[in-house]
Parts: structure tokens; C-alpha cells; sequence
């Protein structure tokens, strides 16, 4: 198994080739809705709706879920640049995803 | 009586020209096969009815684009295969697209589906296109999306699941 990347958001839109197929982390701020399960690279971003500054989440949305909207988020998982999400919308998915919970600090 | 670009009435002169308020039947099908229309929202009300009762059933979304034939009337593709929650694989907007269109699968105590989604869903795909939405909800509702105006409406008549 591929070891995990911990990368900004912005280096893994900036660079999809780089990274499509493999485990990454990455910290971001979540939107977690009906059609709109996405990480962004900022509040501002998902406030304004700046869909290619996020990227898709192929995750199952549950109560638990939705209530990280707004907050930022850790997310584990495998990057895909070629499925774009809801209407393409967006900037690349992570699907598999391993790890999805809010990132906290003290 | 006018007919309509989707009457059963096949044309004798297939390039005539097809308005709501047209004397002359339009041809049937376009060269591709698919159903012609007189506008495009007709075309869109079409597909959706086509569309929701399999979207429901399989509670995946359905989507394409309306397009413009070269006589002036409208049609539609086969419906593209989503997800339960996303239409992830709506076709690049085509030069002769000009509306599109799609279900939003079953009920899902989860989710809001009978309404449009906002500026990072369907709403913003409209203005980023500068193309009008339509979406049959799991219920049957047909709903237009206005990008010009930024106006949602609820059409008369609904894609039953």
C-alpha cells in the first residue's frame, strides 16, 4: 500500500497529475450537503462557492456528517483527478476515503 | 390546428420552420433519431418524464443538455447516469446547447431533493454556463431554474415517478 501524502490542498489541485491514484490527507473546510460533499481550500471559498477550489468527497452523507459543514476537516483517502463531482463542478474527488473528521485545535 | 414539433404528423418539407405557432408539421425526429420540439423547455419537460421514473427507481439522478437542432426546434440525447447524489458525469456543454436538465432520484429523508441546490450545485452550474435548469423532483415536481433572473418556478406539468 502506497504511503500516505499529506499535502496542502492547493499543491494537490495545482498538481492532479502528481497525485491521481494515490493516498493523500489533506485539511480543509468542509461543505457536507445534497449535492454539495466537498472540501475547500478556504471558508471564503465555500462561502462564495468557488467550486474549483475544493474538491469532491465520494462519501455517504450521514447526520453525523453534515454537522462538520463550515468546519475544518481532516480527510483521508485516494485522489482521483479525472471525476470532477457533482456536474464537474469541482476541482477533483477523493474517494476510498478512510478518514473524515474535524480537524481541532487547541 | 398548429401542430407541434413532437406530433406524430411526419413532415413533408423537413426544413421547415417549427414555432409553437407553426401551421406547417414539423419533422418528427432530427437526424440523429431524437425527438424534436418547438422550444427548449419542451424538449427538457420531455426528457424528464423520460428520465425520473427510472431515476426514482434506481434512486440515481439523470441529466443532459437540450440542444438546437438547425431548423430551430429542440431535442434531447439519451439522459446521462449519475449517482444517488450528484450527476458526476453531465456532459461538457456542447455549441448548440442551450437549456439543461435533470432528476434528482428517490426520497431521501437525508437530503433536501426536491428543490434545486445552490450556487455550488445546480444553481452555479446554471450561471456558469449562463444556461436555464430543469429538475423533476422524486415526486413528480418540474422546476425551472431562470438563470437570467435568478428565478426558480414550479412548471404545470410534472414527471411523475
Amino acid at each position: 500500500m502506497d504511503e500516505i501524502q499529506f499535502i496542502s490542498l492547493i499543491q494537490l489541485i495545482q498538481h492532479p497529475d502528481k497525485y491521481h491514484d494515490k493516498m493523500v490527507r489533506v485539511i480543509g473546510v468542509a461543505k457536507l450537503g445534497f449535492e454539495a460533499k466537498a472540501i475547500y481550500v478556504s471558508t471564503e471559498d465555500k462561502d462564495k462557492a468557488v467550486t474549483k477550489n475544493a474538491l469532491w468527497l465520494d462519501i455517504e452523507i450521514t447526520d453525523d456528517y453534515k454537522k462538520l459543514t463550515g468546519k475544518h476537516v481532516l480527510v483521508e483517502g485516494i485522489f482521483n483527478k479525472d471525476s470532477l463531482g457533482h456536474l464537474k463542478l469541482y476541482s477533483g474527488t477523493i474517494t476510498k476515503v478512510k478518514r473524515l473528521e474535524e480537524w481541532k485545535v487547541k | 390546428m398548429p401542430k407541434s414539433c413532437n406530433s406524430e404528423t411526419p413532415s413533408t418539407t423537413p426544413t421547415a420552420e417549427c414555432t409553437p405557432s407553426s401551421t406547417t408539421p414539423c419533422p418528427k425526429v432530427n437526424d440523429k433519431g431524437r425527438k424534436k420540439f418547438a422550444t427548449a423547455e419542451e424538449a427538457a419537460i420531455d426528457a424528464m418524464q423520460y428520465a425520473n421514473k427510472k431515476s426514482v427507481a434506481e434512486n440515481l439522478e439523470y441529466g443532459g443538455w437540450v440542444y438546437k437542432n438547425p431548423d430551430g426546434t429542440f431535442s434531447y440525447d439519451e439522459p446521462t447516469k449519475g449517482q444517488p447524489a450528484g450527476l458526476t458525469n453531465m456532459p461538457s456543454k456542447g455549441p448548440n446547447d442551450v437549456a439543461w436538465y435533470h432528476t434528482h432520484g428517490a426520497t431521501d429523508p437525508n437530503y433536501d431533493n426536491e428543490n434545486f441546490s445552490g450556487a455550488d450545485g445546480d444553481k452555479g452550474f446554471s450561471k456558469q454556463e449562463n444556461a436555464d435548469g430543469y429538475l423533476a423532483t422524486p415526486t413528480g415536481v418540474i422546476k425551472k431554474y431562470d438563470v437570467a433572473n435568478d428565478k426558480e418556478s414550479v412548471l404545470p406539468q410534472t414527471a411523475p415517478p
